[in-house]
């Protein structure tokens, strides 16, 4: 019973290490394709210190990328590095709140969206951004 | 004559006979010890009747279940690193809706914002 089993783990575990071996091997700045780096411009600085799962993640986002919309592409590089220098803790809760605000119904989200911009127009708001 | 009393009398009878026990009756009950005892590990004494072969097959059998062992935490281990690279692909599709949406992220994170919005 333990012999039928051990060469499928044995085999698992090649797989599994050959797929982790692979994931903490991520190209340097110089190594990235002109069009990744094109889009991934705002981490620049950033990118040859950047952890091996985080360079994957942003090699999977560059690679939807060209589908986005021109607008979404304008948004997602002005907010790029401004992501990335959060904190976990920050990124978590930027991602549960637009969780929230995403299950509300669209007049709501409209007016959430509309009401920011009076926000960073107001003396509040913008003392809040500076 | 109750239980007790008739035990007491088995036993008296016994230990006046043991003064009376004959020689050959003696080393009888002596050998017939020794070979009880002799038998008394019956399935150590198999494993040593079978002798070298059967020793290592039992050792290999230990070394077997120990590589198993080892190969159950490689594997559990490798499962959370894979786990956690997929945790990691799906915080990649909310992030990308996060950062194309027209509401900044600013917006998430001011908690002014989110004061001045339950005030108004």
């Amino acid at each position: 019973m333990a012999r039928r089993l051990l060469i499928p783990g044995l085999w698992l575990c090649f797989l599994l290490s050959a797929h982790v071996s692979a994931e903490s091997k991520q190209p340097s700045w110089n190594q990235l394709m002109p069009q990744q780096r094109e889009i991934l411009a705002p981490l620049s600085q950033e990118w040859d210190h950047m952890e091996p799962a985080k360079k994957k993640k942003w090699l999977g986002i560059a690679k939807r990328y060209p589908g986005m919309t021109g607008e979404e592409q304008q948004r997602m590089q002005l907010q790029m590095r401004d992501w990335y220098l959060l904190t976990p803790e920050q990124r978590q809760r930027a991602r549960e709140k637009y969780k929230t605000i995403k299950k509300m119904s669209p007049d709501k989200r409209d007016e959430i969206k509309q009401k920011w911009r009076q926000y960073e127009q107001s003396p509040d708001g913008a003392l809040a951004n500076q | 004559m109750n239980e007790p009393q008739t035990g007491k009398k088995i036993a008296q009878i016994l230990d006046q006979g043991l003064d009376n026990i004959r020689q050959g009756t003696l080393d009888r009950l002596q050998s017939a010890r020794s070979a009880s005892l002799e038998n008394y590990h019956p399935a150590e004494t198999i494993v040593n009747v079978g002798g070298a072969s059967v020793r290592s097959g039992h050792e290999w059998h230990l070394k077997r279940g120990r590589f198993v062992s080892l190969v159950s935490l490689l594997l559990a281990l490798m499962g959370i690193v894979y786990w956690q690279s997929l945790q990691g692909d799906e915080n990649e599709d909310i992030d990308i809706m996060l950062l194309v949406d027209d509401l900044p992220v600013n917006a998430y994170l001011d908690n002014e914002f989110e004061t001045w919005l339950e005030g108004s």
